[in-house]
Parts: C-alpha cells; structure tokens; sequence
C-alpha cells in the first residue's frame, strides 16, 4: 500500500527550508543544465563564442603588427639607397610590394588603398650621408586608416632607428678600415721615404768624395804633364844641342885632332843616346798619366749620373711626403666623418596626405559607421521574423494571403530605411559635436549605406528565419557580431592580422563599408573608385537576401 | 454539383507526419456549410495540427482536402482569402491599437483602406471593444484580447472561421460572451469550425461534434446522437444512510439497470433510459423499505461521458 501523503511533511526528507541546501543547489545546477542542453540554437555558439573571441584575441592583439603593404620610391639608385631598400625588403614591419618610379605612381597607389605607405627616397641620399649630412626619407601614410597610420608612424621610428644605428654602424666599420689602411699607407711610404734619403745622403757623400777626387787627381796629372813636358822639351834642346856639337865636329879641320874629335863623337853620341831614352821614357810616362786621367774622368762621370739617379730618388720622395701629406689630412678628414657618423644619418619625414588639421575621429567615423551599421542591423533583427514568430503574429500574417518573399522583403526593407536614418544620425552628430571633415558628397556615402545595410540587414534576417525566439536570435548575433567587430579594422588593423583572420575579414561586409566610406568621406573619391567595393556588398547582400528568403519556412518544427 | 457546394470542408485522408510520428491519420471529414463544427480531442490527438492543415500553415504529408471549394494543394492562397483564423495565441501586435492591427491586416488581405476602416469599426462595435479601438493592446485582457482576435478572423469577411480553443484561459464571463458571439456570427451564415476542451461549450454550441484521439476521428455526429450511441446511459443516483446487498440487488431489479456502483452511501444505478413510471416505482420502494433518501439524482449522460468513454483519458495526462 501507498504511504500516507502526510508522512512527508515532517522535515526528515528535506522540506525544511535551510539557509543554503545542498542538495538543492545541486538540483537547480542540475535543471538549470538540462534547460540549456536542449536549446542546441542556444548552445553551439554560447561554447563556439569564448573559442573565438580568444583566438582572436590571441592573434590580434599578442603579436607586434607586421606586414603593413608599402611602396618605394627610389629616386637615389645608389649603393646607400640600395642599402636602405634592402633593409626595407627584409624588415617585416613592412611588405615591399611595389617599386615605383616616381612619386606621382606611388601615391595613386596609396589612394587607391593598394598600399598603406609610400617611402620616397630623396636624389641626393648618399651624398646627404656621405657629407655628414642627416638625408630625409619621406614617407607617405594613409591616414584614412586610422589603425594602420598609427602603427605605421610608430613602426617607422623604430626602423629608422635601427636603419640609422645599422647604417653608422656599417659607415664606421667603412671608415676605421680606411683610416687603417690609409695609416699602413703613410707608414709604408714614410718608410720608403726614410730610404730614400739615406741613399741620397751617401749617394752625395760619394760624389762628393769622388769630385775632390778628381779634382786632385786632374791637378796632380796636369801637373806631372807639364812637368814631363817640360822635361821632355828639355831633354829635346840638349838633343839638338848636341846634335850641332855632333855636326861642328865632323866638319871643323883645324880643330883638336881627329881622333879627339872621333871621341868627342863618341861622346856626344852617348849623350845623345841618353837623352833619346830618357824622351822615350818621359814620353811613356806621360801616356801613363794620360790613361790615369782618363779613368778619374769616367769615374767622374759616373759618380755624377749616380748623383743624377739620387735626385731623382728624391724628387720621388718629395712627392711620397706630399702623399703622405695628403693621406694624413685625410685619416683627419675619415675620422671626423666618423665622428660624424654618430649623428643620425636618415630620418623620416611623416606626410599625411589626406589634409591637416583632421581629428581622429575624422578618420575613425567611416569604419565606426560600417561598424555600428552592422551591429544594429545583426543585433535588432531578433524581434522581426524570430520574435513575431514566438508571440504568434507571424502566424497571423502567414494567415493572410501573403507570400513569403513579400514578408521577408517588407521586414527586411523597415531594418533597411531604419539603418539608413541611423547612418544620417550618426554623421549629423559627428558633424555638430565633433566638426567633423567629411571630403565625399552626401548622396554617394548614402549610396554605400543603403547598399552595405541590405547585407548586413540581410544577415539578421537570415539569423531571424532560422531561430524559433529572441533568445536563440541573440545568441546567434553575438556569435558573429562581436568577432566582426573586431576583424572590422575598427579597433585592429585587419592587414597585420594573421592570414586565417584576414580571409575571415575579406568575407566580412564590414570590411568593404569601411574600405568603401573611407575612400569617399576621407579621400573625398567619387563612387566609380570603390566600385569592386559596391560590387562585394552587392552580392552580400543578393546572397543574405536570397538566403533569407529560401530558408525561411512557415512550419517549424 | 449540388454537393460540392453543401460542404465548406471536405477531407480525403489527410495525413501529417512529424518524422516517425503520425499526428493526422487519414482523416476523413467533412463540414456543412453554415454549421458550427466542434472539434473535440485530448491534448496530442491532431485537432491543432488538423486545422493548421486546413488554414495552409501546415501542408498535409499526404491526402488531400478541399476547403472552401478549393484545394488545399496548390490553391492556398485563395483558400487563406476565403477563410478566417481565431489561433490559440493572441498573434497581434500588442504595442499597436485594435484599429492599427486590423488595419495592418486589411492590408494584407489586400482590402482597399476605406473599407478596412469601415469593417474594423462594425466588427470592432459588434466585439465590443470600439470604444477601446485607438488603445494600445499592451493592457488588455485575456477576454479582450481574444475578442480583437475574433474581429481579426472575420475582418475580410471569410466563409469559414476557425477558432482554435478560444476560450481556453478566460473568465466564466467572458467565456459566455465569447460563446454568445460565436452563436451570433454563425446566425450570420458563416462556417465556423470551433475545437475545444470544454464539453458544456461543445455540447451547447456546436451543430456537429467530431471526436478525435490518435490523429484519427472515432466518433461523428450531433451531441444527442453521440450521448445516445456512447453515453453509457441515463443514471440514478441515490443517497443513503446505509444500504444491504440485498437493497442493491432489489433496486437493480426495479429499475432494470445495467450496472449498480457503490461508493460510501452512494448508488449509482446506469439505465438505458428513464422511460415510464421509473421514478414512481423507486419512490414507492423506497417508502415501503422505510430507507431514508438524502438525495435522488436523475442524470442524462454527458458529452464529457461520451468523451472519457471514449478516448478512455480521463487519466491519461
């Protein structure tokens, strides 16, 4: 039999109220879990939602940005200019896409959005450098890229700091190996010229020695010649006067007596014997000292040419010490370059070209309008199919014979006209409390608008058709809303985003709003230039509104 | 031909499946025109599903039905235009006015605006509720609410009316009223094929009562017709100080009842029916016997019998 109803009111099975029951809480945990399981809508992106926005917390915002598309300019085509282009290339700050040739090409392509920056180096960078001088690149950033413009700016004082610290670096490393070798150079020619005059000191030494020499010799030899001569003249009278004394007596009869005379013949003809010898030997005497003045001369002569190659040496010598004159002024002149050297030797020059005088918010309302269009249209769509179809009025309108692209269309055209009216709204405050400079014309940023809103109306339809109630429509918004505020571009830049999370921002519509409105309310540019922009929001919205309509279905079940 | 046009609906085996489960089974139905058609089942048993078949929200898994001389396949719309819905919930917008909603309406109907406005006020007036008409819904009662969605239903002036439940939840009142309302528009001529759970409310207004249970219609008739057929008879109900066996077997005799029940000092006596001097002879037993009577009922069986006998559901949920 059944127990007494009764039995259980008497607290033993727990139904006295505690302050804090246990087994309660663990109850209400319990229900509270079953609720939710069941609601599947709910529950994939309550679980999906932390996953993704860590992901992309994590690689937005953990790592420096990198990769920002740029442009050169290189109107140096020096070694120095080629050296900066290189570090250009191989920094990963930034991605070299394009060399231009001139200035005017580089910055069509910054307005067309192709890159962010534009680097234009100046004609006359080497010489800047080479003279001492700080040489100042220019860089051309798109300011209507309020994120991007900013890292840009920031990043750019990091790289010329390290372009300038690596091209010091590398310019002092040039120098001292000049200034060295330049030092080895004097020391060699000092060197040499240390030589070289040694050798000319002894080389007039010996000549000199060999001039007096010479002179001595040549007097000496003269001398003697004469001397000699004399002699000889000498010993050529006693011959004739004996050769007359030979001829009186051969021919005078009254004299002496023959035999007398025959000695005195005799005699004189000894005589006459004597001094032919002694001319034969005064004679070759002075040939001897002919010939010995002959080799004093050629001596002579020699020692003059090697006096001659000496003077020579030194006139080389001089111009070695002109030289080394000159290397010396030199090592004064590298070692002041590289004193030089120490003072920044590029800097940059920051050119925004889309006006001065603009405030932030001037280049932030484009991506805040895309961004706002889309949160209000993904967000306020619950109400329209999703929440009309939990009160029932739905099925009233599925009462009447209306069909559902009308119903689709009609809801969605209000959540079209009420974005458009918000969009104003937001421009017209922007505009009284911000004075904001709007440079495009009002018709065309309205044109954008309307075509950006039937995509992202579009997206909340399509969310509306496909939950039962607000709750699953909002759960379901918040999965695509938030990460779409953050790949937007509006609070990180979307080119410094890993590869994964920009192709997910080149799906998003937001991405090309905000492309679209800052060509036009920044750049002031007339629709035809964001026409692939048009183009893309175009088909978003076909594809959402199409959606929408083919997953729309009146039975749920 | 002269058939087609007796008949506002005509069902031949219409079937709606939810993957593996049946909730209609082959219905087989038909509704004369200018008749209020009650449509009676427990909860689950394919009423709400039937009619959502019938007002197009539902496509039929199979068979097929004529409603309003049209097809239910293909002719949708145009049936959507011939018929007229009270659903089970409100379905109107309630941040707008009575007036703002059957506007609204009007112009889904694809009704000029002039006569829109002059429709709304008449049906507004005959609901009650024209002096409520530029009020915003938001606060209104259940009562009032479900009267706007009469006014609703009838706005384009269809043949047929649905109403699905429509007094479930409200007050003794405004059910009456509601029920009064009901009676009144059929007077008009149209065709209202009404379900509910409230068997006093079948049995009063309805013409024709279908019984439904499993997704199939097990019984078919006017009420008299269904009382007699599954009532289980009259009874006699007798309250006493204290009774024998042999008292009961007596009283079964007397009044030759088909069963005798007990329950305390309570006889429950089922006859077929109360014909004669039935009454006569009991009192004079019971005089003769000297048994003190409290109370003697004299019951005629119920719809709700009918029902339980039925549907055997009365502990079903």
């Amino acid at each position: 039999m059944n127990k007494p109803l009764q039995e259980n009111g008497n607290g033993a099975n727990g139904s006295v109220e505690k302050f804090i029951d246990l087994g309660k809480l663990y109850a209400i945990v319990a229900k509270n879990w079953l609720v939710m399981k069941r609601d599947t809508i709910r529950l994939v992106p309550l679980i999906m939602f932390p996953i993704i926005m860590i992901m992309i917390y994590g690689y937005t915002t953990g790592s420096p940005p990198r990769h920002i598309s740029a442009a050169v300019v290189d109107y140096d085509n020096t070694p120095t200019s080629h050296e900066v282009l290189s570090r250009l290339y191989s920094n990963d700050l930034f991605s070299i896409e394009h060399l231009y040739g001139s200035q005017d090409e580089g910055r069509r392509s910054i307005d067309t959005g192709v890159v962010k920056a534009l680097f234009i180096i100046p004609p006359n960078l080497e010489n800047d450098i080479n003279a001492g001088k700080t040489a100042y690149i220019s860089v051309v950033v798109d300011e209507s890229e309020p994120i991007i413009a900013q890292t840009v700016k920031a990043s750019i004082q990091v790289f010329v700091q390290q372009l300038s610290q690596e091209l010091t670096a590398s310019r002092l490393a040039l120098l001292t190996s000049k200034s060295t070798r330049a030092g080895q150079a004097i020391a060699q020619a000092e060197a040499t010229l240390g030589t070289v005059v040694d050798n000319t000191g002894s080389a007039d030494a010996s000549l000199a020695s060999a001039t007096a020499n010479y002179r001595s010799m040549s007097y000496l030899s003269a001398k003697t010649s004469d001397m000699l001569l004399s002699t000889v003249a000498e010993l050529r009278n006693t011959l004739s006067f004996l050769i007359d004394q030979n001829e009186i007596a051969t021919t005078s009869p009254n004299s002496y007596s023959a035999s007398s005379a025959a000695l005195q013949l005799l005699a004189v003809g000894d005589q006459q014997q004597s001094v032919l010898q002694q001319i034969a030997t005064y004679g070759s005497l002075e040939a001897v000292n002919q010939k010995m003045m002959g080799g004093g001369t050629k001596i002579y002569v020699s020692a003059n040419s090697i006096y001659g190659e000496s003077q020579k040496d030194v006139q080389a010598a001089k111009v070695a010490y002109t030289l080394v004159g000159s290397a010396g002024s030199q090592l004064a002149d590298i070692q002041e370059a590289s004193q030089n050297a120490a003072t920044n030797p590029i800097s940059m020059l920051v050119v925004e070209p889309y006006g001065s005088g603009r405030h932030a918010i001037d280049y932030l309302l484009p991506s805040i309008l895309a961004l706002i269009i889309f949160q209000g249209a993904s967000m306020g769509l619950g109400r329209a199919i999703a929440g009309e179809r939990r009160d029932g009025s739905l099925t009233r309108v599925f009462l009447t014979p209306t069909s559902n692209t009308t119903i689709i269309l009609g809801t969605q055209m209000f959540y079209l006209l009420l974005e458009s009216v918000r969009s104003c709204l937001i421009i017209l405050v922007a505009i009284i409390l911000f004075n904001v400079t709007i440079s495009g014309d009002l018709l065309s940023i309205l044109v954008i608008i309307v075509i950006y809103a039937l995509g992202t109306t579009g997206v909340g339809m399509v969310m509306s058709v496909l939950t039962r109630n607000q709750e699953q429509y909002m759960a379901m918004a918040m999965l695509i809303s938030l990460p779409t505020m953050f790949l937007s571009g509006v609070f990180l830049p979307i080119q410094t985003m890993p590869a994964v999370l920009q192709w997910i921002a080149g799906i998003l519509p937001v991405t090309y709003a905000a492309d679209a409105l800052r060509m036009v309310m920044i750049k002031g540019f007339p629709l035809s230039y964001v026409i692939p922009d048009l183009i893309a929001l175009s088909a978003f919205g076909v594809v959402t509104v199409t959606l929408s309509v083919l997953l729309f279905k009146r039975e749920l079940i | 031909m002269m058939e087609a046009f007796t008949y506002a609906i005509e069902c031949t085996g219409l079937t709606k499946k939810f993957g593996n489960f049946t909730a209609v089974d082959s219905l087989e139905l038909k509704v004369r025109k200018g008749e209020i058609f009650g449509f009676l089942g427990p909860n689950g048993a394919g009423k709400t599903t039937t009619i959502k078949m019938l007002t197009t929200l539902f496509s039929p898994t199979a068979g097929s039905a004529r409603v309003a001389s049209l097809s239910l396949i293909g002719d949708a719309p145009l049936i959507r235009a011939k018929i007229g819905v009270v659903p089970q919930e409100f379905a109107l917008f309630v941040e707008l006015t009575p007036m703002e909603n059957l506007r609204y309406l009007g112009d889904l109907y694809g009704m000029p605006p002039e006569k829109t406005t002059k429709r709304s006020e008449e049906l507004l007036n005959i609901v009650g509720l024209y002096d409520k008409k530029d009020v915003v819904c938001e606060g209104f009662s259940g009562g009032m609410k479900q009267r706007l969605s009469v006014a609703a239903g009838l706005l384009h002036t269809p043949d047929i009316l649905f109403m699905d439940e429509p007094t479930t939840g409200l007050d003794p009142q405004s059910r009456i009223a509601l029920r009064e309302l009901t009676a009144k528009l059929n007077s008009t001529g149209i065709t209202i094929v009404y379900t509910t759970h409230d068997m006093e409310e079948a049995d009063k207004l309805c013409h024709m009562i279908a019984i439904m249970d499993k997704g199939k219609i097990i019984a078919q008739g006017t009420s008299e017709e269904l009382k007699d057929k599954y009532g289980g008879g009259h009874r006699i109900v007798l309250k006493v100080d204290s009774h024998t066996p042999e008292l009961l077997s007596d009283l079964k005799k007397l009044v030759n009842a088909a069963a005798v029940s007990v329950v305390d000092h309570t006889i429950d006596l089922r006859v077929s029916n109360l014909s004669g001097n039935l009454v006569h002879k009991l009192s004079a037993y019971l005089t003769q016997k000297r048994i003190a009577v409290h109370e003697l009922n004299l019951r005629e069986p119920s719809l709700e019998e009918v029902f339980i006998n039925l549907t055997k559901k009365d502990l079903r949920e």
